[in-house]
């Protein structure tokens, strides 16, 4: 009854940016059933805690976040007999005919615990700060230097030399290195 | 050969076929609704993760039930047309994946066919398909009945109709059901379906270990448990489970204050917070002996809500590891779930479950046959036109209520539509409801945001004996009824 203008945001925000949310959590889950799991999951949180109306951009700001949270908690999914028999029939493969390096970097981010993949997403698909990334994760600034450090390497493993990244990330990744070594 | 992560983070996000559907909003929605209702601002409720990254924005301010008509009055005309003049009922309800959608529409079309110049606008609560704005006052002649706070307040506020009266033979027909529907004697809404929560268990490994009749007193589950413990079995795996929220820690001790207090106590709680009844403490200590048999399975401390892990819910179960669990009207589906994704599934089919409601306990207070659950029902709002109470009258003839059963979409409140009930697991709960003496809403939903927010953090810090609370230990039984006592003060 109260909810229905919280409702209406919720409307919208689902179909203009639904789609954007869902691919979003993919990248963290690499898993396209889970992904759409972890958004409404992380709706829910949200609008079962929204007071104030807030705008549209700023929900959905809480949203990805949420998002997140959801994901790194490990919340398994609650399937209900129909979702998991739909999952069986049709077993989530993203993309047959998708380019190899997409697989190849599905397989590269497979290999990353919750929290380092979750840095890597944050950094270099949100485009966070390492001070921001520290914020939504609850961590503090070195944990998540340390993780992105720990997930370039693995990344480089797999997929060779990152080179984009010593452009913006070279100190905060030096500086965790520099003391991993003394 | 170098790789361009931000180029390959960028396209494999566009990689996968997103359906339109991808986030079903109907569904989102309903369980936005219920968890605004249900879920109490708590932290014991939430994950810690969750707590920083919403908490920061919104958790500072606590969500309250605006009263949205506590206003000075409701913008509709009390007087109703008379009957021959053609007259419109709104009717909303929550469309929910099982909410019977189709049996409202086929309802509302009868009673149009019977009621010639009635004309029913059935609006189904899915946000899409937005109306009138409640907020402004503005409520639907017949929709979906509020939680026992909320109903008090809209209630209290004069925006509800007294059915008390109108419907009489349909309240004395479904007895202590229409409890939580009752404010101050008066009732202000009616049930058409209820949920409740019990033990489901494997009877195979029941069998195996000695059990042979479903445990009915907690003396009996102690040996139930002491049985399934010595075969290495966990006897009760405790599911952070999700009907009606995550409340696998919290509902021991709702069960137990349930089992051991008085109806009187508990509706004392629910309408005025009165905690002062003895049982309260009572509960928690026959909980605190009942944690003496080990009932759960080891590790389960490190199944830290406040650490926002989470074991998939019902996997012990669903796996042959554990005997029993404590869950909802859902619990078989979790199961399911469990056996058809699990390679280690040894319940054989989820059709090998059973069901028995939590046991009494002997010399206390309380009723054995009382009842934890939630229910889906009606209110009629204090403008609506006659037609919508003799509308609300037909959605609970016994009817409608068979249909209900027959559809599958939960159990009917009437004693006489029982044997209509055609889903095997709800089968198995309908004599424990339709003979229940009384009905508690779960307490969290029952005692509104603020106790229950700190009645449940309470609850954790007191079952939590290790690994959390290292600082101040486990805290004592009483202090879980302080901690209701001071929030409900707080509450005007």
């Amino acid at each position: 009854m109260r909810t229905r203008t919280h409702d209406e945001l919720l409307t919208d925000l689902v179909a203009r940016r639904g789609e954007a949310l869902v691919r979003y959590a993919y990248l963290l889950t690499g898993d396209l059933a889970a992904a759409q799991d972890v958004v409404q999951d992380a709706l829910v949180k949200v609008f079962v805690h929204l007071r104030a109306r807030p705008e549209a951009e700023l929900a959905e700001a809480y949203v990805r976040r949420a998002i997140v949270s959801v994901f790194i908690d490990g919340h398994r999914r609650r399937r209900r007999f129909a979702d998991v028999q739909h999952l069986l029939a049709a077993p989530d493969a993203g993309s047959a005919a998708d380019a190899a390096a997409h697989l190849d970097l599905h397989d590269a981010l497979a290999t990353l615990g919750p929290q380092e993949r979750t840095a890597v997403v944050l950094r270099y698909f949100a485009d966070l700060t390492v001070p921001e990334i520290a914020g939504v994760m609850g961590l503090a600034e070195g944990s998540v230097k340390r993780y992105l450090h720990n997930a370039i390497g693995r990344l480089e493993k797999r997929l060779g030399p990152l080179p984009t990244l010593r452009a913006d990330d070279g100190e905060s990744l030096s500086v965790t290195s520099a003391g991993r070594r003394s | 050969m170098e790789f361009d992560l931000v180029r390959g983070l960028r396209d494999l996000s566009a990689a996968p076929d997103v359906p339109t559907d991808a986030v079903p909003l109907g569904p989102v929605a309903a369980r936005v609704r219920r968890g605004r209702t249900l879920r109490a601002a708590g932290v014991a409720a939430t994950s810690a993760a969750a707590v920083l990254v919403i908490g920061a924005v919104v958790y500072a301010s606590p969500w309250q039930p605006t009263p949205p008509v506590a206003g000075p009055t409701p913008s509709v005309e009390p007087t109703p047309e008379p009957p021959p003049e053609p007259v419109t009922i709104t009717w909303s309800y929550e469309a929910t994946a099982t909410s019977p959608s189709a049996l409202w529409s086929a309802v509302a079309e009868e009673f149009e066919a019977a009621h010639p110049h009635v004309t029913v606008d059935l609006q189904a609560l899915d946000p899409a398909a937005a109306e009138a704005d409640p907020e402004a006052g503005d409520l639907p002649d017949l929709f979906p009945q509020a939680d026992p706070p909320e109903l008090a307040a809209l209630a209290e506020a004069g925006a509800l109709r007294d059915l008390t009266d109108d419907l009489a033979d349909e309240i004395a027909a479904i007895g202590a059901l229409a409890g939580p529907s009752t404010v101050g004697g008066r009732v202000y809404g009616l049930p058409y379906t209820f949920g409740i929560e019990g033990f489901w268990y494997n009877p195979q490994i029941f069998e195996q270990v000695g059990i042979t009749e479903e445990p009915t007193t907690l003396d009996e589950l102690l040996a139930a448990v002491a049985r399934l413990r010595v075969a290495d079995f966990a006897p009760i795996e405790l599911v952070d489970h999700p009907w009606p929220d995550r409340s696998g820690w919290t509902h021991y001790w709702y069960e137990f204050a349930v089992r051991t207090c008085s109806p009187s106590a508990l509706a004392a709680a629910q309408d005025r917070h009165v905690f002062s009844d003895p049982c309260f403490v009572d509960a928690g200590r026959l909980l605190d002996e009942f944690l003496t048999s080990l009932p759960f399975e080891e590790g389960y401390l490190a199944a830290d809500p406040m650490q926002g892990y989470e074991p998939p819910p019902a996997v012990l179960l669903g796996t042959g590891q554990a005997g029993m669990a404590l869950l909802g009207p859902d619990g078989p589906d979790l199961v399911a779930a469990v056996v058809l994704t699990s390679d280690n599934a040894r319940l054989t089919s989820p059709e090998s479950l059973g069901w028995f409601p939590f046991p009494a306990i002997q010399g206390t207070d309380g009723d054995p046959t009382a009842v934890m659950g939630t229910g889906e029902g009606f209110s009629v709002s204090a403008g609506a036109p006659d037609e919508a109470v003799d509308l609300l009258r037909y959605i609970v003839s016994a009817d409608a209520q068979r249909r209900l059963g027959a559809s599958g979409a939960g159990v009917p409140v009437l004693p006489g539509a029982a044997d209509s009930v055609t889903d095997p697991y709800l089968a198995m709960t309908v004599d424990t409801l339709h003979g229940a003496g009384y009905v508690q809403p779960p307490l969290d939903t029952a005692y509104g945001p603020e106790v229950a927010a700190a009645m449940d953090e309470a609850i954790i810090r007191f079952l939590d004996r290790t690994t959390v609370y290292l600082h101040g230990g486990p805290l004592p039984p009483a202090a879980i009824v302080e901690a209701m006592t001071a929030a409900a003060a707080t509450v005007p």
